[in-house]
């Protein structure tokens, strides 16, 4: 017998059944979400609303989707908002949501566990991924996600200690403990041999410390030979009030952090001493014979007061400088181009810029055209100006030593940043809106400064509400600005109130959504709207709002300045543009139209650069720019 | 810019993994579908996320001629191995299926019968694998298809394995919607 093994897909019957509106009835916060009345969704029934289920539960269970377990016939007896509160109020929702986190920060990888209670490593990289996803499911402030000063929640231990030299790797359970409450020992003896050593004499006995400290039994890396978390154990070696002043030196950054006075050392050494105890007991909790986290609302928290770390857990950590190398030519360029791409959805495609003259000032790029990128990854750069290899601090050495290990001076090095006269600041360092309108810059000096204006940039919440879009869509699925745009708005207003309502609220609008419940969605279609738009003879969705919001008070059907009116797309010879004509009254062709308005967008002459004296944000130039000239090579 | 389908793209080995293991197996089962590709290392081939780190990205998602045929070597062998659970030879432990989809597969199992080949028999069987992941239409165009007189004297595994291949390779189970 033979078998055709793909079955013909026959119809594409959608079963959408149109019944009365639904009212969009508000059931409050406290046993549900509150779902706001979107553009008209079709109502689903029958099969298709099950498949709406399956895909919001899918999404909502991190990709667990329908179980066996789930009574479906119940579930599709729901109302939608109803369902979505179902989902949400189970524990992995938590997990969904460090999911988001994780691609919103450019981490996400493909399963967020790589096995029973254990989470991939990169869940950690950023420590505000998990922060945020646990505050978004108690209904506290997902926008932690951009605080600075994080929490520490942590793996379990690894289910086998790894062998020192000499030693076989044990098999799991007695053995495998054995060994780690061994490891464990050699760790406290190595801390109480530093305290003695220090006590008969830092300075003396520098080179002796140096080598307890950074043997494999030292106090730090027995714990990590004991299977402590990466995380934990990668922010324990970077806590200047623990380990820092007297482990420095002892490494390669002791090239420029040298050895401390005898009684600053003591200090430190004893105040590792009095919490060491504590790490301990707090190593052995994490032991998976009794914790294996299924859920982000299970991941256990570091007691950071209690160890004396309080406010040393940052968003940047060790591991995320890590992947972030910074080298003695980069001058923190790979830094801030990560920032510009997480935080504020801006990969920094080259548009041009006003006028070089006016800001090519000693800064890294003095190219025109390298400018178009470095005017605001410059100054953004200039928030890392502290920091060097592997992220460690170095305000108060004299030099500055680089991931490729190379040293420098600090104040020379640093002086690239500094403002010129007269500029009212000290440091030319902020989130460089527009040279030719200052007044939308912020300035600051600091990392912490740049997580401040981070946390305020009306940007970075929508570059979250993109995201979401994105992560709930599909990247390949176009949306309307506008739509994007009134998501955006409603997420603002709503996050000032309460953040983790406005995150749910926003991913219930989404799920809601005419694209989510398609069955086969057509990626260069727009399905959904903001409310009262109506999309009939407007611009391609994908630009209609920008031009709407920044070209259509001079280019419109009331005022067509150029005789060119950004909100009329008409057929002009078989093809698609917008209406234009030239000063004798005829239509200028549809490719020439295009060229125009694209040199006209990146001209960098402010007097000719559109629009016309007003300040456009880059990330919308782009956005327009990269739509005109692939219309121009192709046509949409 | 030509109209393409969103949903053009594989899920990726993570989750097609995942929804065999949640749908087909209990809780907490040691199910990979790696065995059946060889090696959880080709998972990559079939769509996964790399990167260093600093930025992940899906890569492999379309499909080629590659990934297509490490597709089909992997579900046609999943395929095979849970239908021999009719008779005998298999590597899967019945005990280790979920109930549910234990008895739509045990009623299927005694094809020819006319119970094996019911409306509600074939059903109970798609949600179980698929769930509710393609329209109704290709439920439809399975069921009339596997109840075809063609198939009216077939035995229970190797209809099976019919049923589970033509669901494990149907668009609407592999590719992102």
């Amino acid at each position: 017998m033979q078998f055709r093994f793909i079955v013909p897909v026959l119809l594409m019957v959608t079963v959408f059944i149109q019944v009365a509106c639904q009212d969009g009835s508000v059931p409050g916060r406290s046993g549900t979400i509150e779902l706001p009345s979107v553009s008209p969704t079709e109502e689903l029934s029958g099969w298709a609303y099950k498949a709406w289920i399956g895909k919001v539960a899918r999404l909502l269970r991190n990709g667990q989707g329908l179980t066996p377990a789930d009574d479906l016939e119940a579930l599709s007896r729901l109302k939608r908002e109803e369902v979505i509160a179902h989902f949400m109020k189970e524990p992995v929702f938590s997990n969904t949501v460090l999911d988001f986190n994780l691609y919103f920060l450019g981490l996400k990888n493909g399963a967020l566990q790589t096995e029973k209670g254990m989470f991939e490593g990169q869940a950690f990289v950023m420590p505000g991924a998990i922060t945020s996803a646990r505050e978004a499911y108690s209904g506290k402030d997902y926008l932690k996600l951009l605080d600075w000063e994080q929490r520490l929640f942590v793996n379990p231990l690894r289910k086998v200690p790894f062998p020192m030299e000499g030693q076989a790797t044990p098999s799991p359970g007695a053995e495998a403990e054995a060994m780690r409450e061994q490891h464990i020992q050699k760790g406290i003896a190595s801390m109480n041999k530093l305290v003695a050593l220090a006590e008969g004499g830092y300075n003396k006995n520098h080179g002796e410390i140096c080598r307890v400290m950074l043997a494999s039994d030292g106090p730090f890396n027995a714990l990590s030979f004991a299977g402590v978390p990466g995380n934990l154990f990668l922010v324990l070696r970077g806590m200047p009030n623990w380990f820092g002043d007297v482990y420095l030196p002892c490494t390669s950054l002791g090239a420029v952090y040298k050895p401390v006075s005898d009684e600053l050392a003591i200090a430190r050494i004893r105040t590792m001493r009095a919490h060491f105890d504590k790490l301990v007991e707090f190593v052995r909790s994490l032991n998976p014979a009794q914790y294996l986290p299924a859920t982000v609302m299970e991941l256990k928290e570091a007691p950071l007061k209690e160890l004396n770390m309080e406010g040393q857990v940052l968003q940047f950590n060790r591991g995320s400088f890590a992947l972030l190398l910074n080298s003695s030519t980069n001058f923190n360029r790979k830094r801030a181009a990560f920032v510009f791409k997480r935080f504020f959805c801006d990969d920094l495609t080259p548009v041009a810029i006003e006028s070089p003259a006016l800001h090519a000032r000693g800064a890294h790029a003095s190219e025109p055209s390298c400018q178009a990128c470095h005017y605001k990854l410059d100054p953004m750069a200039g928030f890392f100006k502290d920091l060097g290899y592997g992220g460690y601090p170095f305000h108060a050495q004299k030099q500055i030593m680089f991931d490729d290990m190379a040293v420098t001076d600090k104040d020379a090095y640093q002086s690239s940043w500094k403002a010129p006269e007269g500029a009212g600041r000290k440091w030319n360092i902020g989130y460089v809106r527009s040279l030719q309108f200052p007044s939308q810059n912020e300035y600051g000096e600091t990392v912490e400064d740049l997580f401040g204006i981070i946390k305020r940039a009306p940007e970075v919440r929508r570059c979250i509400v993109k995201r979401l879009t994105q992560y709930v869509l599909g990247e390949a699925q176009f949306v309307d600005a506008g739509y994007l745009q009134y998501l955006a708005a409603e997420f603002e207003k709503e996050s000032k109130a309460d953040s983790s309502h406005a995150f749910r609220s926003a991913l219930a609008r989404l799920l809601t959504s005419n694209s989510f419940q398609q069955t086969d969605p057509q990626s260069s279609v727009c399905y959904d709207y903001a409310p009262g738009e109506n999309p009939a003879g407007r611009p391609p969705c994908r630009v209609a709002k920008i031009l709407e919001n920044h070209c259509a008070q001079c280019h419109s059907s009331a005022s067509s300045q150029g005789g060119l009116d950004l909100t009329a797309w008409i057929a002009n010879a078989g093809q698609m543009g917008f209406k234009h004509f030239d000063s004798a009254g005829a239509q200028v062709p549809v490719k020439e139209s295009f060229k125009r308005i694209a040199e006209r967008l990146e001209h960098s002459n402010p007097k000719k650069r559109m629009p016309l004296g007003k300040f456009m944000p880059d990330i919308e130039r782009a956005q327009l720019l990269l739509w005109a000239n692939e219309y121009l090579q192709g046509g949409e | 810019m030509a109209t393409e389908s969103a949903g053009s793209q594989f899920h990726g080995y993570d989750v097609i993994n995942r929804n065999l293991r949640a749908r087909l197996f209990k809780t907490g089962s040691e199910f990979s579908f790696g065995k059946y590709i060889g090696s959880e290392q080709l998972g990559v081939i079939l769509g996964q996320y790399v990167g260093d780190g600093n930025e992940m990205n899906f890569v492999n998602g379309n499909p080629n001629a590659t990934n297509m045929a490490l597709w089909h070597v992997g579900l046609m062998a999943l395929a095979k191995d849970l239908a021999r659970l009719c008779s005998s030879g298999s590597t899967i432990q019945a005990e280790a299926l979920n109930p549910k989809f234990a008895a739509a597969f045990a009623a299927v199992c005694d094809w020819p019968a006319a119970s094996a080949r019911s409306d509600s028999s074939l059903l109970a069987f798609w949600v179980s694998v698929m769930s509710y992941d393609a329209p109704e239409s290709e439920y439809t165009a399975w069921k009339d298809y596997f109840q075809a007189q063609e198939f009216s004297n077939a035995g229970g595994e190797k209809i099976i394995e019919g049923l589970l291949a033509t669901i494990f390779l149907n668009p609407y189970f592999l590719l992102r919607a």
